[in-house]
């Protein structure tokens, strides 16, 4: 199989794992995966990872706090049986299995980062398509958000995060910081109702 | 765009690898890149062209691709995604590669995307046994071999055979 069929095809495995399982074929296709590892870390932004601690069947295991990586295509599959002790919320394998349909198109700019109001807070970093995706702001309880801007943002607030009900912390990690004045912008136009108190109760950073 | 409209009832002649000749409306034609440019410069305004990488099963999926895209118009679009995901869906590997390389070697870009995308997709989430039996790849490395691979990136083989 020619080396350049290999390499368009490499160029659309979207998870890294796929990528490096791509390698172990043969020797030929382990050869073309090597020649595009500066290419895909330069240009691709790889979809992260979960990183969960599975649940443990002895209390041997349990001690051995031993962590494994998910993709979310995985996930997707069916997630995993976790333990009680880190157990993922549906609004999160939901936005999980949301953005495996977003960074399917190859086309994901940004990240996000989101803590969602569950128990244990996953920690996910999350591509996606467009800034503040619909998806996210479905996601009603979510009170964290930390958003990594893009360049296609501008640094200016993104109107639907007006739709966080409970939003409680609004962190921006470039270097624009969001304004008060444009996230009561947002959340005047989604809820006129209580605009001011809510606003003035989110934490900037 | 221009030259596609005034010379609409043009054909030419595309020769696959294996003799056949396809005779083609130029418009549809034109949905190749490469054909395209061989158009533009004028080096075979008449003659038979020669796709000497292309066999004729080949060749006739990739005009019915392109006929297809040319003659749909640009408020189809969704009639023409559910052409695409219907022209791949039931295609053997073999035929598959075909088509990429032949939409590689004459540049079109859509149907590269698609070709490549449903390779890509069969491949995913796969463990490389697998994807071996569904390509008809032969395994060239020893056991040790195969292990010191896997012990690179350890965790990408979790949850696979």
């Amino acid at each position: 199989m020619p080396e350049d069929l290999l390499v368009l095809i490499l160029h659309r495995l979207i998870q890294l794992s796929d990528y490096f399982r791509f390698g172990a074929v043969c020797k030929p296709w382990h050869a073309a995966a090597d020649h595009q590892k500066v290419h895909r870390r330069r240009d691709k932004q790889e979809v992260p990872m979960l990183l969960i601690l599975p649940p443990a069947k002895t209390a041997e295991e349990a001690d051995y706090h031993c962590r494994r990586l998910y993709s979310v295509t995985q996930i997707e599959k069916g997630p995993p049986q976790f333990g009680a002790s880190s157990s993922l919320s549906p609004e999160v394998l939901w936005f999980f299995s949301r953005m495996v349909s977003i960074t399917s198109t190859g086309s994901s700019q940004g990240t996000f980062i989101m803590r969602a109001n569950c128990k244990k807070s996953p920690y996910l970093p999350i591509p996606s398509l467009d800034p503040i995706d619909d998806a996210i702001v479905n996601i009603t309880n979510l009170k964290v958000l930390e958003v990594l801007f893009g360049n296609q943002l501008n640094g200016t607030i993104p109107e639907n995060i007006g739709k966080l009900a409970n939003l409680e912390q609004l962190a921006a990690a470039s270097h624009q910081q969001p304004d008060r004045k444009s996230v009561c912008f947002a959340y005047e136009l989604h809820q006129p109702q209580f605009s001011n108190n809510r606003t003035r109760q989110i934490k900037l950073g | 765009m221009a030259s596609s409209i005034e010379n609409n009832n043009e054909k030419l002649t595309l020769k696959s690898s294996d003799g056949e000749e396809f005779l083609v409306e130029k418009h549809v034609a034109l949905q190749s890149t490469l054909l395209q440019n061989m158009l533009d410069s004028d080096c075979s305004s008449a003659d038979v062209i020669p796709l000497p990488k292309i066999d004729a099963r080949t060749l006739a999926l990739v005009l019915g691709y392109c006929k297809k895209h040319a003659d749909a118009s640009s408020s189809k679009q969704g009639e023409l995604n559910s052409f695409d995901s219907e022209f791949l869906k039931d295609m053997d590997m073999g035929a598959l590669f075909n088509l990429v390389l032949a939409a590689n070697f004459m540049e079109i870009k859509g149907l590269l995307d698609i070709a490549a995308q449903k390779i890509a997709d069969t491949i995913k989430d796969k463990p490389h046994q697998e994807v071996r039996e569904i390509f008809h790849v032969e395994n060239d490395y020893t056991p040790e071999e195969e292990a010191a691979v896997r012990e690179e990136n350890r965790w990408a083989f979790e949850g696979f055979p």
